[in-house]
């Protein structure tokens, strides 16, 4: 769908909703000048969360559910730049709005909050102009700025204090689309007029959004402001400072938790009495043990991404340490672990994590765990079942001992293993680990045979798959492939071929460190690109 | 003694992982009790001839006239409030904190014959009928220790009490102080290598960590545990294994022992342990044999104070169904251990526990704070 479909779609499911809306319809279209939107990506709740606390602070409070972010393309940050409002989804936002701006202006948090007093000449509307640009990501135009005054002015006339007329002024920029997407513009070239560029804010957004998924800082908007941007010296001088700030952490984790599938913990279920290990607190633990090992092992370490498929070294907790079944020192916080040489654990297949997210709710699951694996690791499509597959059939195994023989249907059926070939010899070799990620080596009695196959390799077990993984061409091309998508939340990269060779070369001469790879991207030309369809001035 | 114990339990981690997958070779297995219950086998048709205690409310119902009996029986606040104070500001007038200030008031115990479970020497359960043991002379205690079976002459007082049989309020909350976190009880055995028969050591400790429950309201296994820092509440004991079962010889106990509104210590001498583990499970039963001391008897079941030093003795009496100087002093009566050389009254009296286990990592944690132990505090 073209962007300015999408765009005209969001803004009219807007518009009926709330009387806000209004100025929201006008806010995009205004700034319309020499500029076009190009597009719009909807915040995740985490980049709405994340830019709440770092315009306002994290002592601000959200009151308000969120709409479910929507999977496209493998990722949530594709879906991002396909997904409206609905009028209930906006209706939480207009919550959310109000008791952030309540919160401002509140008695306690105005010193915090407020620069100036609103009951003096000009505060509301420098209280507006400075809220705005961080809301908004770029100054306001004189008519954004005008729309939060008349806000502000008929509050005023209808009795409202000073105060409650600051607050309603802030809601209405906190349910503008300007604040809720990431709207981007292009402009024309100055030295090329018939040639389109991303706007100096757009692209501080994209840059911001990309590495700390939050909103520009001061810093990236004033190099914005000065035309930094557009310069190569100007740009790497502003990825440099955000690949080296703390922030850039918390950034990847989105990125990391995006391309695990994470978000799919909060449905996850299992089988109380067969995994009683499986509490709220553990299920926590696990995911953060994961996005602490890919932080460790990727940016803090800035080791090699194929030695993370090997890696014995991950953090633990007194929580998983029940489920590892391994001794933690520290009764509150995580610590070092390594698992032996000759342990039965390696690397990121082995972290119960994705373990328990690809298993049923009583039992583990070869084939959702090898599908998640070509999925996710090496960025292959299996199609889904076929409409007529017989799972009465499946009764008959089910009373096997172990999952290698209950799935031996898979392969004497022809239509069941075109695609079960792919996925099932590579979850056996993880058999080994029961479906919260458990040790075991026998099932219901029977020993486990952990012997697999990864295109064409013969595996003995999870730690040789963890092997042929680091060893596999397609794993690192898969990252950059992922990355790529992430950053530009595009669902499509088939016009990007030579960007991602190009991509791809460099992440393998930098020996697959993740932080070059960051660079690479954050410093290309196809980073800032005009989308495609978007790029000749009309 | 305890130097280098945290390096061997690491080293152990992957053993003891294995141990759970079937392996048998271990170096030294941790534990976490899950459960820890008196035995109290419920009395039989002739063992409480006078019927069951009574505790205060019926008491004082049994004290009214018939006409006034009504009133209170079918109004339990005016019963309730008839019956105040439950907890006193002075200590001495609670009969609950101060039980041996009061006249004895009678208490049914079983004094028949009587079957029960008791320990011998070897660690085996034995269930001959015997009278109630006598305390004995102070020589022939300390002569016959080795020798002795531990009998379970507590429940010879406790047989006789409503809430202590087995659909009684003692058991509707047994274990409860594990679960809600209050008492943590650790762990260790030694084994003999490649799981031999042999010599093994035991470290039993006390921890301030609470056990972690599972979705199936269980305590979870493989859980890391740092033992407390009080060495008051560091045991140790001997042992032999014997083909699936680890018998201790005897050995001085103390625990930490915690619940809602107690806090006070399980302090058992000459006790022994009886232990059996699950090689495919990893878990561990048994039972623990000794001699309750007297005085933290009191302290934990009669008196039942917090830190404030405020007794619950009073509405857990009347509760289970006894009263506070009744118990008092049949302990007294029925006490068979550690006679005292100068009065030649016992001040103990043997008690048996059962338990299970769940395999748990036990870590030591350095003493920070001096010692503390006087039951009478």
């Amino acid at each position: 769908m073209p962007v300015l479909h999408r765009v005209k779609r969001s803004l009219i499911l807007l518009g009926v909703c709330l009387p806000l809306s209004q100025t929201a319809l006008s806010s995009v279209e205004a700034s319309a000048d020499n500029q076009r939107v190009v597009g719009m990506k909807r915040l995740t709740e985490s980049q709405y969360r994340n830019s709440v606390a770092d315009i306002f602070g994290h002592s601000i409070e959200l009151y308000g559910r969120f709409e479910p972010d929507y999977r496209q393309a493998r990722l949530l940050a594709v879906g991002s730049a396909v997904t409206s409002v609905s009028p209930s989804g906006y209706e939480q936002y207009d919550i959310m709005a109000r008791g952030i701006a309540k919160q401002v202006v509140a008695e306690e948090g105005r010193e915090q909050f407020l620069s100036c007093d609103p009951l003096a000449d000009a505060c509301i509307d420098e209280v507006i102009q400075h809220y705005g640009s961080q809301l908004f990501r770029r100054p306001l135009s004189r008519a954004e700025q005008d729309q939060r005054v008349a806000v502000a002015e008929e509050v005023m006339a209808k009795g409202g204090d000073h105060y409650q007329a600051l607050e309603y002024a802030l809601a209405s920029l906190l349910v503008s689309p300007e604040f809720l997407f990431r709207v981007e513009r292009v402009e024309p070239v100055p030295e090329h007029p018939d040639e389109a560029r991303l706007t100096a804010w757009s692209r501080a957004s994209r840059l911001s959004y990309f590495l700390w998924n939050s909103t520009p800082d001061a810093e990236l908007l004033a190099a914005a402001e000065r035309g930094d941007l557009y310069t190569r010296q100007g740009l790497e001088a502003q990825v440099h400072r955000l690949l080296e700030s703390p922030r850039l952490e918390p950034g990847m984790r989105a990125f990391f938790a995006d391309m695990l599938r994470f978000d799919t913990f909060d449905e996850l279920s299992k089988d109380a009495a067969l995994y009683p290990v499986f509490t709220a607190e553990v299920a926590e633990a696990m995911q953060e043990q994961t996005l602490l090992t890919m932080n460790e092992h990727l940016l803090q370490e800035n080791a090699s991404y194929r030695e993370l498929f090997t890696r014995r070294a991950m953090p633990m907790n007194r929580a998983l340490g029940m489920v590892y079944a391994v001794p933690v020192q520290s009764s509150d916080d995580w610590e070092p672990y390594e698992f032996a040489e000759e342990g039965n654990r390696a690397g990121l297949l082995s972290q119960a994590s994705l373990l328990s997210l690809r298993a049923h709710a009583g039992s583990s699951s070869p084939t959702l765990r090898g599908l998640y694996l070509r999925e996710t690791f090496l960025c292959q499509t299996i199609p889904p079942p076929p409409a007529d597959v017989d799972f009465t059939l499946d009764e008959a195994f089910a009373k096997l001992p172990t999952a290698r023989e209950r799935l031996l249907r898979h392969r004497k059926e022809s239509t069941c293993a075109a695609c079960h070939h792919l996925m099932d010899p590579i979850g056996l070799t993880l058999e080994q680990f029961d479906g919260v990620g458990m040790f075991r080596t026998r099932e219901n009695g029977a020993l486990i045979d952990t012997r697999g196959e990864l295109d064409g390799r013969q595996l003995g077990d999870a730690k040789a798959l963890g092997q042929a993984l680091s060893e596999h061409d397609g794993v690192p091309a898969c990252l950059v492939d992922t990355l790529l998508r992430y950053a530009l939340s595009a669902p499509d990269l088939r016009h990007q071929r030579r960007a991602l060779d190009s991509l791809q070369q460099a992440f393998s001469d930098s020996g697959y460190r993740f932080r070059d790879l960051l660079w690479q991207i954050a410093t290309s030309e196809t980073f800032y690109a005009v989308p495609e369809s978007q790029g000749a001035s009309s | 003694m305890r130097t280098g114990i945290a390096l061997r339990l690491l080293r152990a981690g992957a053993m003891l992982a294995g141990l759970a997958a079937g392996a048998v070779q271990a170096e030294t297995l941790g534990f976490v009790l899950s459960s820890f219950t008196m035995v109290t086998p419920g009395a039989g048709p002739e063992d409480c001839p006078e019927g069951f205690n009574k505790g205060y409310s019926e008491r004082f119902l049994d004290s009214l006239p018939a006409s006034e009996r009504q009133r209170y029986a079918e109004n339990q606040g005016l019963l309730y409030q008839a019956q105040a104070p439950w907890y006193y500001e002075n200590p001495e007038e609670d009969p609950c904190a101060n039980p041996g200030a009061f006249p004895d008031p009678g208490m049914y115990t079983i004094d028949g014959p009587l079957s029960l479970q008791r320990m011998e020497p070897d660690g085996s359960l034995s269930q001959r009928s015997a009278p109630p043991a006598q305390c004995p002379a102070t020589d022939d205690f300390t002569a016959l220790a080795e020798g002795r079976a531990i009998d379970n002459q507590y429940w010879r007082v406790m047989g006789c009490v409503r809430g202590y049989q087995p659909t009684g309020q003692a058991a509707a909350f047994a274990n409860s102080f594990i679960f809600d976190g209050s008492t943590t009880m650790l762990l260790e055995v030694d084994m003999p290598e490649n799981g031999a028969d042999g010599p093994v050591a035991l470290r039993i400790a006390s921890s301030d960590q609470p056990v972690s429950l599972g979705t199936d309201g269980q305590p979870l296994p493989w859980r890391s545990f740092n033992t407390v820092a009080q060495e008051r509440f560091h045991n140790s004991a001997t042992g032999v294994r014997e083909g699936k079962v680890i018998a201790t010889g005897p050995f001085d106990l103390r625990l930490i022992r915690a619940a809602q509104r107690l806090d006070s210590e399980l302090y058992l001498r000459d006790a022994r342990l009886r232990l059996e583990i699950d090689p495919d499970s990893g878990e561990a039963s048994g039972y623990l044999a000794g001699y309750w001391d007297l005085e933290w008897l009191a302290h934990a079941s009669i008196r039942i104070q917090d830190r404030t030093g405020r007794s619950s003795g009073k509405p857990a009496a009347d509760t289970h169904g006894y009263t506070c100087p009744g118990k008092y002093y049949a302990l007294q009566r029925l006490a068979d251990g550690h006679p005292d050389p100068a009065s030649g009254n016992c001040t103990s009296i043997s008690v048996l526990h059962s338990l299970r286990a769940v395999p748990a990592f036990v870590l030591d944690r350095k003493s920070t704070k001096p010692e503390q132990a006087d039951p009478a505090q």
